[in-house]
């Protein structure tokens, strides 16, 4: 029910009142009906929810036009660089609203196309369902530039900055310019954009800012989320919702977890056996036309989507019959994996490799990664050491059967899977990423693994020394310190009593809080950035959204901004973003009272 | 021939060759083998086979279904149970319904019910039935009472009988009122799941029906008051997620939605008599309970066989929506609202309370009073409230001390409680004289309920306590002690917003099912709370449901074994709800859920 609805109310409400006869108590009823109860005022900084009156009906602020001038950074998440916003809004003309491309060709303009439209259909859920919008408004013409309509493969180095200018011309038309390197710049520029039309529901208009500035570039240049689609399996269109409100965000990497002991669901053309054996059931796999679906639906949002092929660990389902696992649903699981089912390549046969092969071409086919990873977190020897066949062949090489031998036969399956990942991308080499794990750690790393090749990316705390060890070797870093940045924490174990490991739930004040730069020191030039981790043990479809968002934002803000500042002074802007998801169709959970959205600054502790 | 024809005479085949246990069921890989499901010891165990497999044996729902005592039941019954082992196909438009021996006056539930029951076995094959089969399913239920009331002395209790012989299936439901054979119904919702056939003779799956071939049930609840508490005033709730949790609540026959309606942050219940409530505290014109959802909501609960138990917090937990007594020129309705620094006056921000000393209060709360006992039948019971008053918010309050003082009180904690108690008859009276018949009261323990004082003021045969207390608290037992009857929200079980603020902890769905309570005549039941400062309609699902769902087995079946022996129901109780449109908490990799027992 719009405003207009609203009217309604109040005549109805007006006529029963005036039934009761009986009664002597003195109503007031609105003079007149349909009139909007509530405005805001900005009042030291926030912004405060005040009765509207006869007096100040015509200036009267809605929510959205409040909080943009009230709240720092134009209410934008996450925050620009700079910005320079105007003290007016304008209606709007939502019909006559034009993006301007001012080069069509090449692939980034195709891109361009794909954004503008994903841009207009975000300005259609600015309004409220159900609500009258009161047309007409200004007309708005945005000029595109793009210096480099070729480019549109996302790297380490891609230059994702942009400005946005918008001003009122004299012919009472709204212009402006967005500017942009290339297609990533351009789309992160619309992001922004959208965030200063909002809905006045005191007028039923769409309004825009009246002139505004921003000039923004990201600070690290990896902004990720891993999902974890082998636990549980999560449909194709929950994975494009998480891929819309990423966007949103200006996350860009997509780290999909796509294997794991306990299912495959990845279709492999070169091994279809895996997920036939390997998925949940015969529908709930992904096959090659859905992830060539889901990589371009990226893409277009400045994603890019990197497969996680986890070996030689956390491997099992699918793999019967291939005799290339050991100790698959070995019991009892404690002894020889961290979770039940166990499972582990045996990497001393031949033939595990030219099934690798096979893999990692298909992965390459489809994703077409520009980095990959090869996951490599916990190894248990004691699977490799229960395997008699591994135990001789280790023997044969003149090895024992401690840990620095087990170090060896880690490393001698690391080498080999390597060297078949750059094969698999046409020989040359790219960017590897593994996991912290024991092989990682700082004192002998480099005997193994080189910091050319591998990015490591941390699953520890965020005071382990490990990080200071491993960036004064000079490996670059992605930082996923569990103790933030793992959204599976906090619920109910799902095996044993109590609740699960890494307990408590991690509120998003935490999770904005988590400085990579902090725990960086002097190498901060090492840390490429940040990813929130969902393991999905206890996830699935049904509450992907709600462990995500809108805690991921709060890391979104941290990896684009890297500021000075506490999730204090993020709080307002942070529930209004929420709204935003919620507004998109993401079931972000909810931080607050409604009453502490529409009241800020009273919910403090 | 016509296609039509082709279509029944594979159909026909599949039937047949489904009936004599062979398989068409399951992906086969290149070697033939495929994933079967065997009940061996009560789990279903999933291996791969070379051979066919049986229809039981064709999916973790099929084997989970007939294996065990309680098969896929959610809550277990607590009479005798028999499942056969065997399956059959059906599909939903071969149900005949037996109404001959339900009274005229309850036909209208019953045929209500079927058709809530009809829709329910759609949603499990997916909203839509492609696999025909000719079995027929004659349902014949009998209701002895024609009593429509529902109350904590309803009869829920019910027997189902399920035989077979050849292609007819007949079922038999006896109960003394319609919601226990409403509660039959639901049982016989849960003898049925949902299979994929996939065959060389069509391309795309077909998913069908199954049912167990044979069933003998006795069951009963243990509690009678079996609820589940939601807050739609810390953030509002609409109406077809309300729905939805009423729903998810009859599948575990859940049966009070105590609905805590209003809270100091937001006043969303509409009052003909007092319009200004809503207008001045729902968030928005869009966030309103009218009448007539209350009404709708009453009424599909009634249907599912829940009571709604209304609860308007007083005289703490009130502020949005009474701010406007001075412009009305009835002073303050309530004090302290939206002071700041608000823990000077409440225990979480926006502070108010309502203002005893102001006689202006009463005439609204009868007005409200009566607006709320219109929605109900008479005597149907109501909850006022009574939690978290705050003193020091009176006692700031000049109208109010200069109250006391007038009439010779100090202002030491005896006073106000005094005080409160006062407002608390005042307002149990105007709530008597509103609803006509004196109906019970429930209060949540409190200052006022504190054991050496609550017989001064509180009668135990008007009251009942809702007591929110942890587990190791002796309160419930003192006040079973005094007489008193109680319903249990034990909150280090039950309190499902736990663990995602201050140093709580989050209850886990083995919590909430081993949380035990005493088997005392007085003590009516219990309550799961969802408090929602931190949830809204998007992610409550997953926060209630399925732990709700352990709950209700704990209040239906009181099981002397723990949730150890109840996951693997649960597991397949969550997927029905997810079939339902429900979406509930995961609990565990999929994997466990095929592979029973495994994750211990």
């Amino acid at each position: 029910m719009g405003w207009r609805g609203f009217t309604f109310l109040f005549l109805f409400l007006s006529i029963a009142v005036t039934n009761i006869k009986s009664d002597d108590v003195v109503v007031e009823v609105p003079k007149n009906p349909g009139d909007a109860v509530w405005r805001w005022e900005c009042i030291k900084g926030q912004c405060e929810k005040l009765p509207i009156t006869d007096g100040d009906r015509d200036t009267a602020l809605s929510l959205g036009a409040c909080k943009m001038f009230c709240n720092e950074f134009g209410n934008m998440w996450p925050r620009p660089s700079r910005i320079e916003l105007g003290n007016n809004l304008v209606h709007m003309n939502r019909n006559s609203f034009d993006i301007l491309l001012q080069n069509t060709d090449g692939p980034a303009a195709d891109l361009m196309r794909s954004a503008i439209r994903r841009f207009r259909t975000q300005l259609q859920s600015v309004i409220p369902p159900g609500a009258t919008v009161t047309e007409g408004g200004r007309t708005v013409s945005i000029n595109v530039n793009i210096r480099d309509n070729s480019y549109i493969a996302l790297q380490l180095d891609t230059d994702e900055s942009y400005t946005v200018e918008l001003r009122t011309s004299s012919d009472g038309r709204l212009t402006g310019d967005i500017r942009a390197e290339n297609f990533f710049g351009a789309r992160n520029a619309l992001e922004t954009l959208i965030q200063f039309a909002i809905f006045d529901d005191i007028r039923s208009e769409i309004q825009m800012v009246g002139s505004l500035l921003v000039e923004d570039k990201p600070y690290y240049p990896y902004r990720g989320i891993l999902l974890d689609t082998s636990r549980n399996f999560f449909s194709v269109d929950s994975i494009k919702r998480t891929l819309d409100a990423m966007a949103i965000s200006k996350l860009n990497t997509f780290h999909w977890h796509i294997t794991d002991s306990h299912s495959f669901s990845f279709v492999s053309k070169s091994n279809p056996n895996l997920s036939k054996l390997g998925a949940i059931t015969p529908y709930k796999v992904y096959s090659a036309a859905q992830i060539i679906d889901i990589v371009r639906y990226g893409l277009e949002r400045g994603i890019r989507v990197m497969p996680e092929f986890d070996a030689p660990a956390h491997v099992g389902e699918g793999w019967q019959g291939t005799n290339l696992t050991v100790c698959f649903r070995k019991e009892p699981w404690q002894e020889f994996c961290v979770e039940p089912p166990c499972g582990q390549f045996d990497v001393t046969k031949d033939a595990l490799y030219d099934v690798l092969q096979g893999i990692y071409n298909d992965m390459f086919e489809l994703f077409k990664p520009d980095i990959f990873h090869m996951g490599g977190d916990e190894v248990h020897n004691e699977c490799w050491n229960s395997s008699a066949e591994i135990q001789n062949w280790m023997k044969d090489k003149g090895w024992g059967l401690e840990k620095q031998d087990f170090f060896k036969l880690w490393e001698y399956f690391q080498q080999k899977a390597q060297a078949n990942v750059f094969k698999s991308n046409n020989g040359k080499k790219l960017p590897l990423i593994l996991w912290t794990s024991t092989l990682t750690e700082f004192e002998h790393i480099d005997e193994y693994l080189s910091n050319e090749d591998y990015i490591i990316q941390i699953w520890t705390t965020g005071t382990d020394p490990e990080i200071a060890g491993l960036l004064n070797k000079g490996y670059r870093l992605i930082i996923s310190n569990y103790d933030a940045l793992y959204f599976d924490c906090g619920f109910g174990a799902w095996v044993g009593e109590g609740n699960n490991w890494c307990s408590p739930y991690i509120g998003w004040q935490k999770v904005y809080d988590n400085s990579p730069k902090q725990m960086a020191g002097a190498h901060g030039n090492l840390i490429l950035g940040g990813e929130a981790a969902l393991w999905a043990e206890q996830a699935d479809t049904s509450n992907l959204d709600n462990r995500l968002w809108p805690r991921a934002g709060a890391m979104a803000e941290r990896l684009w901004a890297e500021p000075n500042t506490t999730w204090r002074s993020a709080e307002r802007r942070m529930l209004h973003y929420r709204e935003r998801l919620v507004n998109m169709g993401v079931l972000a959970d909810s931080l607050q009272p409604e009453w502490c959205y529409q009241n800020e600054g009273y919910c403090y502790a | 021939m016509g296609d039509s024809h082709k279509l029944l005479l594979v159909l026909g085949i599949l039937f047949f060759i489904i009936g004599n246990g062979c398989s068409l069921i399951s992906e086969k890989n290149g070697d033939g083998r495929h994933w079967l499901w065997k009940c061996i010891e009560g789990r279903c165990i999933r291996k791969l086979g070379s051979a066919g497999a049986s229809v039981t044996q064709s999916s973790p729902e099929s084997c989970r279904l007939v294996c065990g005592r309680h098969g896929a039941l959610w809550p277990r019954p607590t009479g005798a149970t028999t499942l056969a082992d065997r399956v059959l196909t059906f599909h939903p438009s071969s149900l005949r319904y037996d109404l001959e021996y339900v009274p005229s006056a309850s036909r209208d539930f019953m045929e209500g019910a079927i058709e809530i029951f009809n829709n329910n076995l759609v949603k499990e094959c997916e909203g839509n039935c492609t696999l025909l089969s000719d079995t027929i399913l004659s349902i014949h239920m009998t209701v002895n009472s024609d009593d429509l009331s529902l109350n904590w002395s309803t009869d829920e209790s019910y027997s189902l009988d399920l035989s077979t012989k050849g292609k007819n299936i007949t079922i038999q439901i006896n109960a003394e009122t319609v919601f226990g054979a409403r509660h039959g119904l639901e049982t016989l919702s849960q003898l049925v799941t949902s299979y994929k056939a996939t065959s060389s003779v069509y391309s795309v799956p077909r998913i069908g029906l199954i049912i167990v071939s044979g069933a003998k049930i006795r069951d009963k609840p243990i509690y009678s008051h079996r609820g589940l508490m939601l807050d739609t005033a810390r953030n509002f709730i609409p109406l077809p997620a309300i729905l939805r949790t009423i729903d998810a609540m009859a599948s575990t026959k859940l049966n009070v939605f105590h609905w805590h309606i209003t809270d100091t942050q937001s006043f969303p219940l509409e009052s003909p008599r007092v319009p200004q409530l809503v207008r001045f505290g729902a968030y928005s014109p869009e966030q309103i309970y009218h009448v007539k959802d209350v009404q709708h909501v009453i009424r599909e609960a009634k249907q599912r066989g829940i009571r709604v138990l209304l609860e308007l917090d007083a005289p703490a937990h009130a502020g949005a929506g009474w701010q406007w007594g001075p412009a009305a020129g009835l002073g303050d309705l309530a004090v302290c609202w939206q002071h700041q620094p608000w823990r000077q006056r409440c225990i979480q921000p926006p502070c108010g309370q309502l203002n005893p000393a102001n006689p202006q209060l009463y005439r609204i709360l009868a007005d409200l009073y009566r607006d709320i006992a219109e929605l109900f039948p008479p005597g149907e019971f109501f909850h006022m409230g009574g939690d978290e008053v705050f003193f020091p918010c009176w006692n700031a309050t000049k109208q109010i001390t200069d109250l006391l003082e007038s009439r010779g009180m100090g202002r030491e904690q005896a006073d106000f409680i005094r005080l409160w108690a006062e407002y608390q008859a005042t307002a149990l009276r105007i709530y008597d004289e509103a609803a006509g018949t004196p109906p019970p009261i429930i209060l949540w323990s409190s200052h006022l309920t504190n054991p050496s004082i609550i017989e001064n003021y509180l009668q135990k045969d008007r009251y009942i306590i809702q007591t929110w207390v942890p587990k190791d608290d002796p309160l419930p037992t003192q006040l079973l002690e005094r007489g008193y009857k109680i319903i249990f929200s034990t909150k280090d079980a039950w309190y499902l917003d736990h663990g995602f603020w201050g140093s709580t902890q989050y209850h886990s769905w083995r919590v909430a099912y081993d949380n035990i309570l005493p088997r005392f005549k007085s003590v009516l039941g219990g309550e799961v709370c969802m408090w929602t400062e931190y949830v809204d309609e998007n992610n409550m699902d997953s926060r209630i449901w399925p732990r709700a769902a352990a709950v209700a087995e704990r209040l239906w079946s009181d099981p002397s074994s723990s949730s150890k022996f109840a996951q693997a129901r649960l597991a397949r109780h969550r997927e029905r709800l997810l079939r339902r449109g429900v979406n509930p908490e995961e609990l565990q990799p999929f994997w466990c859920y095929q592979n029973e027992g495994e994750c211990a």
